[in-house]
């Protein structure tokens, strides 16, 4: 660029400041005639909002730079519901936030309700506990190593047994205070036969992998503004949990073996996904983000990007669903008792205890190291408490759900 | 002859200041902007910077942090320089950006991150930067709902 040709562009500059304001004064009168009209009921576009603080509308930039320091800062919780919060507090911020905030499988964090059923990370597992309520039937899975003093650990997930005349239901739920199956903070439950040897684990939201979003796909088309469909109260099997007597040894632990309907063996290949919701239920977020289905070797879209378009959907059961298995014990002749690895994680004897890992055939093709990772853990450390590890592929109500399986075997299973 | 290491910087309503020029190539736009202009130290350059308003305040925040040695008295004039309200706050933000100061910048967004942090609850952000809630109204009851979850 010339010397010449820079001082024109100065003094153009110059000259164009009158013009620039003259401008601003115009627009700023078209933008009160605007507001003046009687417009159709349309939820505000950016352009046509009302007087909004500067604060909602800063450069996307300089937004992205400010939230995404809140949440690097704040990783742990009760601090990170500033991340939440954050997220609810315009339309602008809402969407920089999503964009910024990984999944539990990418950075480790839980972060979003959502994050409950998105799969976990790879290696360091997360690390939660439950505590059992006799007096109430209720169990709270929070998040943390153990109870920490005072009481401040971040609560998941609850669940509520409920007896009936054939079967047994565990409700589950985001708050301790509400398990109604309508209410948005419903999750979905846990089912047992009479016997208590095989459950059903139901989602409140189809999985990634079926049919109904379809449904979703073309709500997207119609404006935001649009009645939702009424929020279904129907729920997805997902999963099924089966318990075996050890014929063997009559007081050894019992035979666990869990199929993830929703998820399928791909998963744990190489190159494999797991499926991520990104939205609960039919929410708005699902018209910025789509789900996202894995199968295999497709490619995997970004979670985080809002503009990409949803992948193609296949209908349950194609591909061959992922199995668990709980990991055999071994024998200590000196202590004179089966034992298992926890890790430190688990410190109290209890039939109740497991680990599961993936049962594969040598023609899945799954790696050595995968199928060593301990997927789900779960046991005892103190009088009605429990942790609770687990990892990719699993989510934590997946983890939560099958865990809560283990309180309802009956004695004859035992 | 001695050439001056001062410009003079013009602001859009109209004030001219002069800064050093040290200070004033802290503006990663006034510096692109000069050298552009001439690669030696200029004599009372004019530039022309558009929206700003602020630049006394800027260029004395570089005075002051370049003769601030002690690191205690930097953050307690750092602390006080920012104590403004939320206009000006977004006015210098605005500068900052326009200006390209990385060091400013960066001071405003830790400010008004630790802002985002102090608050209680999401009405407590809106209330503190004057933000209207512009949710479609099922949207934002399902994100009330949602919220439970956090019990706010």
């Amino acid at each position: 660029m010339s010397l010449k040709s820079i001082m024109r562009e100065l003094k153009e500059m110059k000259e164009g400041i009158g013009s620039i304001s003259k401008r601003g004064g115009e627009s700023k009168v078209w933008r009160s005639r605007t507001r003046s009209h009687v417009a159709p009921d349309r939820a505000p576009t950016e352009s046509e909002s009302v007087e909004q603080s500067p604060w909602a509308n800063l450069p996307p930039e300089l937004l992205l730079d400010i939230i995404q320091r809140v949440e690097e800062s704040e990783t742990a919780w009760p601090a990170r519901a500033v991340v939440v919060f954050c997220a609810a507090v315009c339309r602008s911020w809402r969407e920089i936030t999503k964009e910024i905030v990984q999944t539990p499988e990418q950075c480790g964090r839980l972060t979003f309700p959502i994050s409950l059923k998105q799969p976990g990370p790879h290696e360091s597992p997360i690390q939660c506990y439950i505590r059992r309520d006799r007096a109430t039937s209720t169990y709270l899975l929070f998040y943390g190593l153990v109870p920490s003093e005072g009481e401040s650990d971040k609560l998941l997930l609850a669940a509520r047994k409920v007896r009936r005349a054939t079967c047994t239901d565990f409700v589950i739920s985001l708050v301790a205070d509400d398990f109604s199956r309508a209410s948005y903070t419903y999750v979905g439950k846990l089912r047992s036969n009479f016997f208590g040897t095989k459950f059903t684990i139901h989602d409140s939201q189809p999985p990634c992998d079926s049919i109904i979003p379809s449904i979703t796909r073309s709500s997207r088309r119609f404006h935001s503004k649009q009645v939702c469909p009424k929020l279904s109260s129907s729920n997805y099997n997902i999963g099924t949990i089966t318990y075996e007597l050890n014929v063997l040894r009559t007081r050894g632990p019992r035979r666990m073996h869990c199929v993830l309907h929703s998820i399928p063996i791909s998963s744990i290949q190489e190159g494999g996904t797991a499926p991520t919701p990104l939205a609960f239920r039919q929410s708005f977020d699902e018209q910025l983000s789509p789900l996202i289905s894995s199968k295999g070797k497709e490619p995997m879209t970004n979670p985080s990007s809002p503009t990409l378009p949803a992948t193609p959907l296949h209908p349950l059961g194609s591909g061959e669903p992922l199995t668990l298995k709980n990991k055999a014990p071994r024998w200590h002749e000196q202590l004179q008792c089966w034992c298992l690895n926890f890790k430190g994680r688990v410190t109290v004897a209890s039939v109740k205890n497991f680990q599961l890992v993936a049962a594969v055939e040598p023609s899945h093709n799954v790696s050595p190291e995968e199928q060593e990772k301990v997927i789900l853990q779960f046991g005892k450390i103190g009088k009605d408490i429990f942790t609770m590890d687990y990892r990719y592929p699993l989510s934590a109500f997946q983890a939560f759900a099958i865990c809560l399986s283990s309180f309802d075997t009956k004695p004859a299973c035992e | 002859m001695l050439l001056s290491k001062n410009s003079a910087l013009e602001s859009k309503d109209n004030e001219i200041f002069e800064v050093e020029e040290s200070i004033a190539i802290q503006s990663e736009l006034i510096k692109t902007m000069t050298t552009m202009v001439n690669s030696k130290a200029y004599v009372n350059e004019r530039n022309q910077m558009v929206p700003e308003a602020r630049c006394r305040k800027q260029a004395n925040y570089h005075v002051e942090q370049n003769n601030k040695i002690v690191d205690e008295e930097l953050s307690d004039w750092e602390s006080k320089f920012f104590e403004v309200d939320m206009d000006d706050l977004h006015e210098l933000f605005m500068a900052a950006n326009y200006l390209e100061i990385e060091s400013l910048l960066n001071g405003v967004t830790k400010r008004v991150g630790d802002f985002i942090k102090a608050c209680k609850n999401v009405e407590v952000i809106r209330q503190t930067f004057g933000i209207n809630n512009d949710f479609a109204a099922q949207q934002e009851e399902e994100i009330r709902k949602l919220n439970s979850w956090n019990h706010i």
